[in-house]
């Protein structure tokens, strides 16, 4: 073993060098921006106007913060989506990874027209006006499950579990069936331990999903200002500029578009948003990260 | 599975057809304000009471004690709009536009006007808002003739306007740089472009060494920086989309674009397409000209690489330099065009947005009352000058704003003060159910900052300067001037009422029109930057046989017809 | 030999049990195997119906939130005002659909989206790729760093980086002058307002934009790869090069496999965001794809019905597809995906 590690050593280093250099080059292409957004939100918003930072902010001022903060129903709006990040996660994971582990029971009865059945809700829907009617007719309108109930089953989701416990060995699940474990042990005791990595990123997809998720609240929730959510009280910042210009169209009275103007955000909230919007996958992402490092040691070559 | 599939379907489609009865209303109508009631006015283009700067102003806090109720304001756009209408599930109050107005009055959403005329609905329905009422009973009632819908900002018939202290469209420029090449005078588009050019040539660049240009377009909004600079100049009005245009004068309908059957006459869009390819040839345009949008536009107003312009995305610009330096000259300035946008007359209020109380409030009475109270002239003069206080009635009887207020205004510390006194704020000022230049019954406008005596106070350095060395008590005066001497208009003579009038736009049509618009907006790149007069023509003889192959005929043939109709309906009303 | 080796390894991964923590030792003292087997048959079928009935709850809520609001599929053969009970609205029988092949913007915007839909699949492994190359880094926190920030992009929205790529790539931009000033051209030209480059920018930025994230699945792959494996080919004098050729990928190919089926359904799905931000009339030959076209319709033309008749009509043609894509993997590897 040792040999070898000294045979492919000086083809190794060059590919290594090569790797880190194009890695960490997309690092860099990806990091940039945001960091332009970072310094662009933080700097004196009369400096940065006329002339954008480059590398490091230009004055500095929590300002834009500040006045994101004070935006009446602010925290309000961070407690919804945290509550529905949350409890949506933990619902959607449990259920699409139950429901996926189901799938891969082979002695299912109609397993495979129950599947092809939850595949296909992946290329069709209903329209938005029939399915508001729909949400309206369960009473969901104005309702906090209604953040939770209709995302909680995903196909894509459950497809990415059930690819993935499939590949597991299958001998751990018949030696557990024979010991007479039923599905639900089986299920909490092996399969859940077991598939870490893609709970983990399953996690990570719908709990990012529940964050960055306005339309539902768009739609269904206008109703309950209790029910605003983060990304919806962001998200119209964001779009201010394409309502004034959808607005100046259709006016052309006196005071009208100076008015309109002048109700776009500076550009540095809207930055200061968007960095405020990303903060979540520094506080979960290197959370989930360490499901990633260890690889499952099963079927060692000791055994 | 086949069955309950179908059971769903057969459920679903009950859910959907259920149908909406009508509203039965209540049978005494009395003003009982005594329980306290939230009441949301939600509407195309308005924007959120939450996103409001010193709301609930002293203008609305008087409303919700008059009526103890919270005022609330949501916005809506087409999407929101069309599924709180399909579900049953609209605001108390909802402005809407035409696009909604079959939708609304079929699906039976809105309550009728009339069943509170002599109750709760005096101010709607008094003596001075009888023509803008039977308007909209005759055109606006899906046939009929009942009054669900009222527009703001009427107009009465014995208005007088003046033309306020700016103007508000026109060929606009850097004042400083105006100054400094001499103030030639601007009497059309060419002289304009001279202008530019003298203008660029003393400032060819800004002070972090940034290219500077002419001016630029803004491509979100459609074709509307095109042809809205050609309306100016030619003097008309758009329709939206600017695919017809109103002349201001005549109040001729003309096919905008699809120009074929009017060789005669230069219409706005290819004023404005001309316009922006002269720039284009003289070097002076934006080379980011078709792909700037108005947030882009306005950026690069702050970084003071304009000379003119086309809409007012310059505001910025002028805040931030009166911020740094409130006697700064470097400021935007409007010199009259041909077609002044001024001494509108809104016969039956505004077009375009259209207030209802909706059947499924579940305080319809309060909402009228609500409704009925942002048509009166008190609230008029509330939301255009403060509540009073801000304005007193002085010692010769009539109301005048106090020094205390004007002085507010430009007071860029007391912008908080401003905000929370709710005057002209954007929302509720295009609410109101009287024209700014209305007189009320004390004998003073609705809008007190249009009296003469104020136009001249709340004046800038550089609007100052301006009445100084071109000898004008106000910069308007120039507009005054233009009129009177005949080489531009007003919009005295333009009837914006038989906008009104116009019967609902067919889908087909409307299929058409839109895909017009796209093939006008796709061929831009080839008419903007064209090299010669022999490539302009040809690009324009391609966009008028793509139109035809679009069906444009068969719209130039529709709406002639409808403009006709409603041009004849007005007529014999009047 | 390698290969060999792996395949034996790859075999124990299915087959060896597990003698980990021990939790399993106790099967060791039970009763032999087909007397429980004999046991186990008995309660099959009721266990069988156990599974269903398991699934059904969540089954339930598949049908109540994704089936019933099929029914919007009706609105296509009505001309529907939105706020008009159904019913009340004029019956257009199948005039939207024939719309739909008379419509000549269709073809059109129909083009873009194959190209960018063919562009796109072919890019498809880059994630795969990307998350290979990023195991091959062995420094922790090197590997960290590039992991979490290469997922950035994904969490800006796409109104932001309009107004980013307009300050890099516009006519002034930073980097479109940057050639000027550097000499190698002498006129800048601004990727914005190039009809041409419409296809490889967009796609370079929604690459830019996806890729860390989309590559997190086969992190994932990754690290449920049994270590055991990569011993054992190494005990074989396999290579870092090899390992990765001949575990690591493997291992990965399953997932991207089923993804890959899944896409061909998404092929018509562009998504409209992305294109509408960067359309302008320049790029707008180029850049329309279907669902910006409908976008347009059903929000400027209030044209609902018309949306809905062209939604279903994509319905039918990604379910097609993905039908195609399972029968062909069934036919190459002997077992369907779906």
């Amino acid at each position: 073993m040792k040999k070898n590690k000294i045979k492919t050593s000086p083809s190794r280093k060059v590919f290594q060098v090569c790797n880190y250099i194009l890695l960490l080059s997309f690092t860099l292409i990806c990091l940039y921006p945001f960091w332009y957004i970072v310094i662009y939100s933080v700097s004196e918003p009369s400096l940065v106007d006329t002339n954008p930072p480059l590398l490091l902010p230009r004055g500095f001022t929590l300002a834009n913060y500040r006045d994101i903060f004070q935006v009446a129903g602010f925290f309000q709006a961070l407690l919804v989506s945290v509550v529905r990040t949350l409890i949506g996660t933990v619902a959607s994971v449990l259920s699409c990874s139950f429901l996926g582990y189901l799938f891969t029971q082979k002695e299912m009865p109609g397993k495979k027209i129950l599947y092809r059945f939850l595949i296909l809700t992946m290329y069709i829907n209903g329209g938005m006006i029939a399915t508001f009617i729909v949400i309206k007719s369960y009473g969901l309108l104005n309702n906090f499950w209604v953040y939770i109930l209709p995302m909680m089953i995903s196909a894509y989701n459950i497809v990415l579990i059930k690819t993935y416990v499939e590949q597991l060995p299958a001998s751990l699940e018949e030696s557990a069936k024979l010991d007479g474990a039923g599905y639900l042990t089986v299920f909490t005791k092996i399969i859940l331990p077991l598939s870490k990595p893609i709970i983990a990123t399953v996690a990570v997809f719908v709990a990012v999903g529940h964050w960055n998720s306005w339309f539902d609240n768009h739609i269904y929730t206008r109703g309950n200002e209790a029910l605003t959510t983060l990304q919806y009280l962001l998200y119209n910042y964001l779009n201010e500029a394409q309502m004034v210009a959808d607005q100046i169209k259709n006016t052309s009275n006196v005071d009208g578009v100076n008015q309109l103007m002048a109700s776009i955000s500076p550009k540095g909230v809207r930055m200061t948003i968007t960095v405020l919007a990303s903060l979540p996958i520094f506080l979960v992402y290197p959370f989930m990260q360490k499901y990633f490092v260890k690889g499952i040691m099963v079927g060692a070559v000791k055994g | 599975m086949k069955a309950k599939r179908l059971l769903a379907l057969l459920s679903a489609a009950a859910v959907a057809s259920g149908t909406f009865t009508g509203y039965g209303y209540a049978e005494e109508t009395s003003a009982d304000v005594s329980e306290h009631v939230d009441i949301t006015i939600g509407g195309i283009n308005l924007s959120s009471s939450d996103s409001v700067d010193g709301w609930p102003s002293e203008v609305v806090q008087k409303l919700e004690e008059k009526f103890n109720v919270t005022l609330k304001i949501k916005h809506y756009d087409n999407e929101s709009l069309n599924l709180d209408l399909a579900g049953g599930t609209t605001c108390d109050i909802v402005q809407i536009n035409d696009d909604h107005i079959e939708g609304v009055i079929k699906g039976k959403h809105a309550v009728n006007l009339e069943d509170y005329q002599d109750t709760l609905a005096a101010n709607i329905f008094r003596e001075d808002m009888s023509f803008r009422n039977s308007i909209l009973k005759e055109f606006k009632s899906n046939g009929e003739g009942v009054q669900y819908f009222v527009t703001p900002r009427v107009t009465f018939g014995d208005t007088e306007a003046n033309y306020g202290t700016t103007l508000n469209y026109g060929y606009i420029v850097r004042w400083d740089l105006y100054k400094a090449i001499g103030c030639p005078e601007i009497n059309n588009d060419e002289d304009y472009i001279e202008a530019l050019k003298a203008m660029k040539e003393i400032y060819p660049e800004t002070e972090d060494g940034l290219p500077v240009y002419a001016l630029s377009a803004y491509n979100d909004s459609q074709l509307h920086a095109y042809f809205f600079k050609g309306c100016l100049a030619e003097g008309y009005v758009n329709l939206e989309g600017g695919l017809y245009v109103q002349n201001a004068e005549t109040n001729e309908l003309l096919p905008d674009i699809y120009d074929v059957d009017n060789p005669e006459v230069l219409t706005p869009f290819w004023s404005g397409v001309q316009f922006f390819n002269q720039l284009y040839r003289e070097g002076l345009l934006d080379p980011d000209c078709l792909i700037t949008k108005g947030e882009d536009l306005m950026d690069k107003y702050t970084k003071g690489q304009y000379l003119g312009g086309v809409n007012g995305h310059f505001s910025g610009y002028n805040q931030a330099q009166r911020t740094a330096d409130s006697e700064t000259l470097k400021e935007f300035v409007i010199l009259p065009s041909k077609l002044g946008w001024a001494n509108e007359k809104n016969l039956a209020g505004w077009f375009g947005k259209y207030y209802f109380v909706s059947s499924h409030s579940e305080n319809v009475e309060r909402a009228v009352m609500v409704l009925d109270y942002l048509q009166s002239e008190e609230f008029s003069r509330d939301i255009d000058s403060g509540i009073e206080g801000r304005w007193t009635i002085g010692e010769d009887g009539t109301p005048a704003l106090t020094e205390d207020t004007i002085s507010m205004k430009n007071n860029t510390e007391r912008q908080d003060e401003w905000n929370s006194s709710g005057i002209r704020e954007g929302n509720m000022a295009g609410m109101c159910g009287e024209d700014y230049y209305n007189v009320a019954s004390d004998g003073g406008l609705i809008n007190l900052w249009y009296e003469e005596e104020v136009l001249t106070s709340s004046m800038t350095a550089a609007q100052k300067d301006m009445c100084e060395t071109l000898n004008l008590s106000v910069p308007s005066d120039l507009l005054k001037n233009h009129v009177e001497a005949g080489t531009s208009i007003d919009l005295g003579n333009c009837m914006n009422v038989i906008q009104l009038a116009l019967e609902t736009t067919p889908k087909n049509i409307v299929r058409i029109d839109s895909n017009c618009e796209e093939l006008a907006m796709n061929a831009l790149p080839s008419l903007i930057q064209a090299e010669t007069d022999e490539e302009f023509a040809a690009a324009k003889a391609a966009l008028l046989e793509e139109l035809k192959n679009a069906g444009a005929e068969e719209s130039v043939e529709w709406w002639t017809n409808a403009w006709a109709e409603a041009k004849q309906a007005i007529e014999a009303l009047q | 030999m390698v290969d060999e080796r792996v395949g034996r390894g790859k075999a124990g991964h299915r087959g060896t049990a597990v003698t980990e923590g021990g939790k399993w030792k106790a099967a060791k003292k039970l009763p032999s195997i087909s007397e429980r087997r004999k046991k186990m048959a008995m309660k099959k079928s009721k266990k069988q119906y156990k599974l269903l009935w398991m699934a059904l709850p969540f089954m339930l809520l598949v049908l109540l939130f994704n089936y019933v609001p099929i029914f919007g599929w009706i609105y296509s053969v009505y001309d529907y005002v939105p706020g008009v009970p159904l019913f009340e609205c004029d019956f257009m029988g199948l005039e939207y659909f024939k719309l739909i092949l008379k419509d000549g913007n269709i073809l059109k915007a129909l083009k873009n989206t194959i190209i960018f839909a063919v562009i796109g699949i072919c890019l498809t492994p880059l994630p795969m790729l990307f998350a290979i190359l990023l195991n091959e880094v062995k420094n922790g926190p090197v590997r960290k760093f590039i992991q979490t920030f290469t997922t950035l992009p994904n969490f800006i929205s796409w109104v932001i980086i309009f107004s980013l790529a307009f300050a890099l790539f516009s006519t002034d931009g930073i980097l479109t002058t940057l050639p000027v000033k550097l000499g190698i051209v002498d006129k800048a030209q601004s990727v914005l307002s190039s009809k041409e480059s419409v296809y490889w920018f967009q796609t370079f930025l929604g690459q830019w934009k996806s890729l860390g994230w989309s590559s997190i699945i086969y992190l994932a792959a990754i690290a449920g790869i049994d270590q055991g494996l990569y011993e054992a080919a190494r005990v074989d004098g396999a290579g870092h090069f090899r390992c990765a050729l001949h575990v690591t990928l493997p291992s990965m190919i399953e997932t991207y496999v089923v993804l890959f089926i899944l896409n061909i359904g998404n092929f018509l799905n562009t998504g409209y965001e992305q294109y509408m931000l960067f359309k302008n009339s320049i790029t707008a030959p180029n850049i329309e794809v279907l669902d910006l076209y409908v976008y347009r319709i059903g929000l400027q033309n209030m044209d609902y019905s018309y949306g809905v008749a062209i939604s279903i009509i994509k319905s039918v043609v990604s379910i097609t597809l993905v039908v195609i894509a399972n029968l062909v993997a069934k036919k190459l590897r002997g077992s369907t995906v779906i």
